[in-house]
């Protein structure tokens, strides 16, 4: 009986530690990539970026708005780029120029889920930005990865 | 056989032919040199570097013409293309030949002004221009092509 009972304990907590290393494997880690517009001394009104991920294992799962108080709605995106490796994000504030941020700005943040422990390989491209008047203005564009967070 | 053909080996000028033929050529022909110059001057004309360059012209006009059609075609074509997706060409509010956040928000701009916009610019067809209008062209400007794959 007791022989048994070992067996039947041995049987069951085997296949937990054989499975240990799949899990490890497939393990997802979430990621912050916050998107920063560097407008220099001109006010920000209209902004309109690609992000693009180069790893294969990895996906944007959300979007959501800056900090900045003219861009901190969620910006335009493509309900399709969800569950994918590339999005275009864009946004503008028709306020007046006091209204809207000068230099540098955190305007969005995009939640990316990775599978493996590879590093986030991604790049950041301005598509056009414009002043109060819908002038074009010459921008940069920086990303920020911050936090990363692991869940199995 | 025709016995009156004479064989080749029977041929003999007459006489009086050779003597004449002797006489014609050891007299030599005066050629005036102003025909010499003439003649001269008519050749270089001829094959001289700007007697070449008047070929040049059509050239150039053949190469113009071409190009002048390659380029009319490609306008053409564009305007063509723009024409058969009116929706696009709407959509382009400033007018720049891209669609992109720029349109949506100087078409917001515009609605926040209250100015008198063009019927065109109704683009979801409601009979009004607001919002909804401006969000459709921000739908258009973000939309990716090919899904999210790259």
């Amino acid at each position: 009986m007791r022989t048994a009972l070992v067996i039947l304990i041995w049987a069951l907590v085997t296949p937990l530690f054989a499975q240990q290393p799949a899990n490890e494997e497939g393990r997802a880690s979430f990621r912050v990539v916050d998107i920063y517009v560097d407008s220099k001394r001109a006010p920000l009104a209209a902004y309109q970026l690609k992000f693009s991920m180069t790893n294969a294992n990895a996906k944007i799962v959300g979007i959501e708005g800056g900090e900045h108080p003219a861009f901190r709605e969620p910006p335009a995106y493509d309900p399709q780029a969800i569950q994918h490796e590339r999005v275009i994000i864009a946004a503008f504030n028709t306020g007046s120029s006091d209204e809207l941020p000068k230099g540098k700005a955190r305007v969005a943040t995009i939640h990316v889920q990775t599978t493996g422990g590879d590093a986030l390989q991604c790049t950041l491209k301005v598509q056009t930005a414009a002043n109060p008047e819908g002038t074009k203005i010459a921008v940069e564009a920086q990303r920020l990865p911050i936090s990363s967070i692991t869940r199995q | 056989m025709n016995n009156d053909v004479p064989r080749e080996e029977d041929l003999k000028a007459p006489p009086r032919l050779i003597e004449a033929l002797k006489q014609a050529c050891s007299e030599r022909i005066f050629v005036p040199p102003t025909i010499d110059q003439t003649i001269f001057k008519a050749a270089e004309r001829q094959l001289s570097p700007s007697g070449r360059g008047r070929v040049r012209p059509f050239w150039w006009w053949s190469a113009l013409t071409t190009t002048a059609v390659l380029v009319a075609f490609a306008l053409v074509t564009v305007q063509w293309q723009r024409s058969a997706n009116g929706r696009f060409a709407l959509e382009d509010v400033n007018r720049d030949g891209q669609i992109d956040i720029l349109d949506a928000f100087a078409l917001a701009l515009q609605v926040k002004q209250g100015r008198s916009l063009e019927k065109r610019l109704d683009l979801n067809g409601d009979g009004v221009i607001d919002e909804k209008d401006v969000a459709t062209i921000a739908e258009h400007a973000v939309k990716l092509e090919r899904g999210g794959r790259s």
